[in-house]
């Protein structure tokens, strides 16, 4: 098991595995969020006190559930390479946090524009909100360290230590519905229970979900090429990819 | 409502209640298009940063 965990630490062999992922998964990726948006707009019903704004949940909840597991993938992929020193584990880390940003961004921006028909106002300062605009400003900081420590070679280190001291944020945006008062509406979706919405709404947000996960694998995938390809430009096999195609 | 497609129920009756969504469609469609925007320039930027690469390593081997 662990052999083949170092193998696939071979930046060589995932750029060799991901040539093959990369394509087909973007292109899924594409086709689901594309026709569910489509069902999204056209078919799905309008919510008996929100009318037709409940149609912008169908584009924010799956990007604050992928804010969030990206910042856990981050985390965990800090993790490996401060536990196992596996270098590819660390520019796995640093591929994730423009993702991930550019997702937080997305659900603060959409959450604004959804809560001013529906709360009649842009933002207020509660719990929910304002954790996840700390998510952004720590994939942010992530960001910024990682420009300020790169030339050092410290930044894998510190950036990994922040990213999973940073963690602690995550369940305070999954818990601050419950342990709050606040304007904001409790999880769409829970494991162990049924959701509160009909199934004409919760089925086009779940495939949504699963093709904004197919979407930040396959951004996550071109990402991670193009960092295998600037730290192996050296190589053979990087300058023969190079040549070749 | 509008008519069945597919066994799926469209939920406007024309082009101008689609866009107008009960006055709220300048919310709904600033979100899906700043979405759009975000998600494709997500994809962008890693595809031209490719070729950039690309280019630079060919280069460097040639020279």
């Amino acid at each position: 098991m662990l052999g083949w965990f170092h193998k696939l630490g071979s930046p060589k062999l995932f750029f060799e595995i991901s040539t093959r992922w990369q394509n087909p998964i973007t292109a899924l990726s594409v086709l689901v969020i594309g026709g569910c948006a489509f069902w999204c707009l056209l078919f799905a019903p309008a919510d008996y006190q929100q009318g037709h704004a409940v149609r912008i949940m169908y584009i924010h909840v799956p990007a604050a559930i992928l804010a969030q597991s990206g910042y856990i993938f981050m985390a965990l992929c800090s993790a490996v390479y401060l536990i196992w020193n596996i270098k590819l584990a660390d520019w796995a880390a640093k591929s994730v946090a423009p993702l991930g940003a550019s997702l937080s961004f997305l659900v603060l921006i959409t959450g604004s524009i959804w809560g001013k028909p529906t709360w009649g106002a842009w933002w207020v300062w509660d719990a929910r909100l304002t954790s996840t605009l700390v998510l952004l400003l720590l994939y942010l900081g992530m960001i910024a360290l990682r420009g300020a420590l790169e030339e050092k070679g410290t930044d894998g280190r510190a950036c990994g230590i922040l990213a999973i001291v940073g963690l602690v944020n995550i369940p305070i945006i999954k818990f601050s519905v419950d342990w709050w008062f606040t304007l904001h509406q409790p999880a769409s979706f829970k494991l162990t229970e049924q959701p509160a919405m009909p199934l004409e709404m919760w089925l086009p947000l779940l495939i949504m979900v699963i093709g904004y996960y197919l979407f930040f694998f396959s951004v996550w995938i071109y990402r991670i090429r193009n960092e295998i390809l600037i730290r192996e430009k050296k190589t053979a096999w990087v300058k023969s990819w190079a040549g070749s195609s | 409502m509008g008519k069945e497609l597919g066994g799926f129920q469209l939920r406007f009756d024309n082009i101008e209640s689609f866009l107008w969504m009960d006055g709220v469609g300048l919310f709904v469609w600033s979100s899906y298009f700043i979405t759009l925007a975000v998600l494709t320039l997500n994809l962008l930027i890693p595809y031209l940063k490719k070729k950039r690469i690309k280019k630079e390593i060919r280069e460097a081997s040639e020279n």
